[in-house]
């Protein structure tokens, strides 16, 4: 029989575990202009990164390319919550589409964030929040909520105050304390947690001699990262994170690359910088992610969630008692 | 943003196993590669580009390409110099291979309206690789189309001496180029060295000798690629005169399809405000006239 790769995290239910990343799938639109891309061929699309404001975004060069990846310091160029709630997220669901949505809010403040979830809970079309506590591109002066577990918890306390919707805490890895500042987002009520953004780099121009990108560093995306991030998923795991479902990411782009990410503990997985060179990545990663599982003997993803861990650890992530 | 031609298109994007036909070294790294691309070649248009994957795992990412020229409805040809990874990767693919290509992206030159008698092209280096379709293009509609390249190095393509005598340069300023001269245009380049043939100077002056000695009622449009402090000073003195420019802009890209915000470019807004286009899909072509020209 082959196995299933429906998965529920967090009360989203999915056709695939394959999350379309924040900040590389816009709104879901774009996409959809390749004849041979359909939106219901993925789990769900995590919409770009929404302030309260709309945000200019940072000066260009925005993007560089790395050895085996990507450098971007977009800065979360947005139309604010207002277009989102009112205009974008009403247009989505009068186009008919049934994939799952998840919000990706970044806020200033704590009670920013907090207000940007109010928001967002008036849309009748999300199925979850997910609370961006590491933009690495965006400086609050010099607050980095999610390299510390207190600013970490306060944001996702505030967040849990506001109404209703399942909350995903996404995580950096710019900080020895990822540990920490998980296990205190899973304390403050986040029901899942997603990890990792995107690595702090920096490129320099040998020419000009200063660094290439407008905004001096970026994000580090892409292959180059997938180690970083499936260490950070294990280590995560290990430590209590399947209490709550993990969506893991960092340079996913084929089959292999998913299911390594689910051995270290993830529940679901993010797709992203890949998409920018390959639309047809999502069909290719769930075909090659059932080809795996089948291989493997699984007869459901949530049975191989953690399968690298040493039982007594792997078993807590999947719901079966035997 | 304001004008309806920088909104993303909405148009089919292909994806394509595109075979080398034929791939060219020129003069000064310059390369010339024609791609089989049947479904791409019969809807692009002009200033309208492809994202050609990597040969191989040169890169990860796509570089963006103008379309020089479509050729039977089912080829297109890129014109490029070598100038890193990327296109140093691209110049050594070989007839047979395939590359991976998505297009047509962007939204092109505006060609809607058909008053414009005359057309002045003004290129930087290799920033003529996109006008040469549009020359094609403004040919079909009945304009006469003038080209005037700047470059401090090799000509990207052939070139040849003209025999036609013209008003607004000295006579020993002759070298055209031959595929715009065959299309009835009219070519001149500049460079700001002293070089037999060329006009001494910018080609940007030799678009401002031209539109002053046309005099007033000259009812030109003017399309302008090459790099930054060109299109700055084309466009200025497109203003200057009264006359549409519209500006092919080359930016750092990611997606090539408006996912990702990365090839943002700096236009002022409505009220004043600065606002970021993305390149790929409100762009690459752009009304000079909203771009902020201060940006850089």
């Amino acid at each position: 029989m082959k196995p299933s790769l429906r998965t529920t995290i967090a009360g989203i239910e999915m056709v695939n575990p394959l999350m379309m990343s924040s900040g590389t799938f816009g709104f879901g639109e774009d996409f959809t202009r390749f004849s041979d891309f359909d939106n219901a061929q993925v789990g769900a699309i995590v919409l770009k990164g929404t302030t309260l404001k709309p945000r200019l975004g940072n000066p260009p060069p925005r993007i560089a390319e790395t050895p085996a990846g990507v450098l971007n310091s977009i800065g979360l160029q947005n139309p604010g919550v207002e277009a989102v709630v009112t205009e974008i997220l009403p247009r989505l669901a009068e186009s008919g589409l049934q994939t799952p949505l998840v919000a990706n809010i970044a806020g200033e403040t704590v009670d920013e964030f907090a207000e940007l979830a109010t928001r967002f809970s008036q849309a009748t079309n999300l199925a979850a929040i997910e609370v961006n506590i590491s933009c690495p591109n965006v400086r609050h002066g010099d607050l980095d909520f999610g390299a510390e577990p207190r600013p970490a918890s306060e944001v996702i306390a505030a967040v849990r105050s506001a109404p209703h919707l399942p909350l995903i805490a996404k995580l950096t890895p710019n900080t020895a304390r990822t540990v920490d500042v998980a296990r205190a987002c899973v304390d403050a009520g986040a029901d899942a947690l997603s990890l990792i953004n995107t690595l702090t780099g920096m490129v320099i121009d040998l020419s000009s001699r200063r660094p290439l990108l407008g905004n001096k560093t970026g994000g580090l995306s892409g292959p180059a990262i997938k180690p970083v991030a499936v260490a950070k998923v294990h280590q995560v795991f290990d430590a209590g994170g399947h209490l709550v479902p993990l969506v893991g990411m960092g340079g996913i782009s084929n089959g292999d690359d998913a299911y390594e990410f689910i051995l270290a503990g993830a529940a679901a997985v993010g797709v992203g910088t890949v998409l920018f060179y390959n639309h047809r990545a999502p069909r290719e990663i769930s075909a090659g992610l059932a080809a795996h599982l089948e291989r493997a003997g699984f007869r459901r993803l949530s049975d191989a969630v953690g399968a690298a861990h040493s039982k007594k650890h792997w078993r807590k992530g999947s719901d079966e008692t035997t | 943003m304001s004008a309806p031609r920088h909104q993303p298109s909405d148009e089919p994007v292909y994806r394509e196993s595109a075979p080398v036909v034929r791939v060219s070294a020129l003069r000064g790294g310059h390369c010339r590669l024609r791609l089989g691309a049947p479904s791409i070649a019969a809807s692009i248009r002009p200033g309208q580009f492809v994202n050609v994957g990597p040969p191989g795992d040169s890169t990860l990412l796509r570089r963006p390409f103008g379309v020089y020229q479509t050729l039977d409805r089912t080829d297109i040809e890129l014109l490029f110099k070598v100038v890193g990874k990327g296109t140093a990767a691209l110049a050594e693919v070989s007839p047979g291979d395939e590359l991976d290509i998505i297009g047509p992206l962007g939204n092109g030159f505006d060609l809607s309206e058909d008053f414009a008698e005359t057309a002045v092209l003004v290129a930087g280096g290799f920033g003529v690789a996109p006008l040469y379709a549009l020359a094609q293009a403004l040919r079909e509609k009945g304009s006469q189309t003038y080209l005037f390249v700047g470059t401090e190095e090799d000509v990207p393509v052939e070139t040849s001496d003209s025999s036609m005598q013209l008003s607004f340069v000295d006579p020993d300023v002759k070298i055209t180029l031959t595929d715009f001269e065959e299309l009835g245009a009219v070519a001149r380049v500049a460079s700001m060295r002293h070089r037999p043939g060329f006009f001494h100077g910018l080609a940007s002056e030799l678009l401002e000798r031209f539109l002053h000695h046309a005099g007033s009622g000259c009812n030109a449009r003017v399309y302008a690629c090459g790099p930054w402090a060109m299109l700055k000073r084309t466009a200025g003195i497109a203003a200057e005169y009264n006359l549409t420019c519209e500006v092919l802009l080359e930016e750092r890209m990611g997606c090539g399809i408006g996912a990702c915000m990365s090839c943002a470019v700096r236009l002022k807004g409505e009220n004043g405000e600065p606002v970021y286009a993305r390149a790929c899909v409100e762009g690459p072509v752009f009304d000079a006239a909203i771009v902020d020209w201060d940006a850089k």
